[in-house]
């Protein structure tokens, strides 16, 4: 594995995207799952369809202020998101 | 992306009615953290063990409510990935959760976890609600392989009980 890829997936964990957020909102809602990502992606001002890391952060900062099953799935994203960026911290730093 | 391994354990811990029965808990009130602190600290003490968690598992990340034992970064986030924890496991088998030596398990061995950290044992009890639902884990970890006892689960079982007690004061209306 390229050494890029090593740091984009430490251990093999990757930075969670806004087509895994997709995922977890529609998981957690069941069938209200759709309303409550289209309601979530217009409290954020986005279209879904962003991959910068900027677009999933004001999409977390949504769901921590929506309903309370939404605030606990986005707190899992949040940790996700979190552990990520320390490992790949941690793995630059011991390949510099 | 996350893979299918793991969007399939996410879909059974994030099922709806799971997810809203950890959500009628206020688990950012102010006060629950100290109170889970000392009991985690009480049972580490209990159990002879360096490390010990209360926590929720939630649909993709376990997040640590209470803890003794842990500081650094690992205490900043908080929280572990869901194809990581090991409460996961305790939660989905709903009854008391042993590695003895997650090293030398097969079904552990791999866990980056365990290769990060001086973790080698654990056990877990769940949090079971009112409702029946297994909502998250009482854990203690040690940096050597041991063999739980049943002492060691029915200790265990007592914080897990005091657990339920005290997020019950913290149940929404």
């Amino acid at each position: 594995m390229p050494p890029s890829q090593d740091q984009a997936r430490p251990y093999g964990l990757s930075r969670p995207t806004m087509s895994d957020a997709r995922e977890a909102v529609h998981r957690v809602h069941g069938d209200s799952g759709p309303r409550a990502w289209a309601e979530a992606l217009q409290a954020a001002g986005l279209s879904g369809e962003e991959t910068a890391p900027e677009a999933l952060d004001r999409l977390l900062a949504v769901l921590a202020a929506g309903d309370e099953v939404s605030q606990l799935c986005g707190h899992a994203l949040q940790i996700r998101a979190a552990m990520h960026t320390h490992l790949s911290a941690a793995h630059a730093l011991t390949r510099s | 992306m996350n893979s299918t391994a793991d969007s399939d354990l996410f879909d059974r811990l994030g099922r709806p009615a799971r997810m809203r029965q950890i959500a009628s808990y206020d688990l950012f009130a102010p006060g629950l953290r100290p109170r889970l602190d000392a009991l985690a600290t009480r049972t580490a003490a209990r159990l002879h063990a360096p490390v010990s968690l209360i926590s929720v598992v939630l649909d993709s990340a376990q997040f640590v409510l209470g803890r003794h034992g842990v500081g650094g970064w690992m205490a900043e986030i908080d929280g572990i990935p869901a194809e990581w924890s090991l409460c996961a496991h305790t939660v989905l088998a709903g009854r008391p959760y042993c590695v003895t030596d997650g090293a030398t398990d097969p079904a552990h061995a791999d866990n980056p976890l365990l290769n990060m950290t001086d973790m080698h044992s654990y056990a877990g009890v769940p949090l079971i609600d009112h409702s029946g639902q297994a909502i998250g884990a009482h854990c203690v970890i040690d940096v050597d392989p041991r063999t739980f006892t049943d002492d060691d689960l029915a200790l265990l079982a007592d914080s897990a009980a005091e657990t339920m007690r005290i997020l019950d004061e913290h149940r929404r209306s």
